[in-house]
């Protein structure tokens, strides 16, 4: 395959190749403008679709990897868009964020118990796909929650620079660290532990 | 107190000194709530493996991440097949 296709080799192509062709290429592109992977594997799916239905405006004069990275760029930008609304909404530091699945009951209970994790963490500090794992949990939870994590369990930094660093109290500091930390426990408890 | 105000106490601790009062409140209920126990040990098991996580191997995972998920990589080429055909 060369990198330069023409116009008549992309019609008649079978575009589920394309996939394998193209596919890494557009969700690093994503993934470099987003850490949510769902999200980014999504674009990379409407791309591919709209690629298809669009095919003929390819004209043949650019790379048709570039073509397809022009596509997505869209896409990125008008999921941007649709967010800004949300995105606003996500920093808000109302219980909001337990609404799909609360963590506690009425009664200020577990819903699920935390389970015990027989695991060392020697062995887990070594382990690639446990790191996997873990920063595709960071990726999954909001933003504003996977910086602070980051920032403090990470990159160890003290909270009064996250304070100064972010122009927050040191509250609205540690309730964002809690938040991120009950995530983070849950989604490996789900997705490692289990 | 609660599961939720304990989880809460439980990770303030990491950010502040906790008031003798909370302490001891949270003292008690650790000790009659099982949950909340996996819970600390859990915070504690994080806290040492965050902490210890190398840069190297966090580099090394952001870029072999980079690859589509197989049943989303079949997703997509069962839609794009299915687009072929209905030409
Ligand atoms: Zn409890």
């Amino acid at each position: 395959m060369t990198s330069r296709q023409t116009k008549e080799q992309i019609q008649s192509e079978d575009p589920a190749e394309w996939v394998d062709l193209y596919g890494d290429m557009l969700l690093s592109y994503a993934l470099s403008r987003m850490r949510d992977r769902d999200i980014a594997e999504d674009l990379v799916q409407e791309t591919f679709l709209v690629a298809w239905k669009s095919k003929g405006n390819f004209a043949g004069r650019s790379r048709f990897s570039t073509w397809l990275v022009s596509i997505l760029r869209r896409k990125i930008a008008d999921h941007f868009r649709r967010e800004g609304s949300r995105t606003s909404y996500s920093f808000d530091e109302s219980d909001e964020w337990e609404e799909s699945e609360p963590l506690f009951n009425k009664q200020g209970k577990w819903t699920r118990s935390p389970k015990s994790w027989s695991a060392s963490p020697e062995k887990l500090v070594e382990n690639r796909e446990f790191w996997t794992v873990v920063t595709r949990c960071l990726g999954d939870m909001p933003t504003h929650l996977a910086y602070v994590l980051r920032l403090r369990e990470l990159k160890s930094a003290k909270t009064k620079d996250i304070c100064n660093l972010l122009e927050i109290t040191s509250s609205n500091v540690s309730v964002r660290l809690h938040r991120a930390r009950l995530l983070l426990r849950q989604c490996l408890e789900e997705k490692w532990f289990e | 107190m609660t599961c939720k105000h304990a989880t809460l106490l439980l990770s303030e601790s990491e950010e502040r000194q906790l008031s003798s009062r909370e302490r001891w409140g949270l003292r008690f209920h650790v000790v009659i709530c099982a949950a909340c126990r996996r819970f600390k040990k859990q915070l504690q098991f994080l806290r040492l493996l965050l902490s210890q996580a190398s840069p190297k191997m966090l580099a090394a995972v952001y870029a072999s991440d980079a690859s589509l998920s197989e049943p989303r990589r079949q997703e997509i080429k069962t839609l794009l097949r299915r687009a072929a055909e209905g030409q």
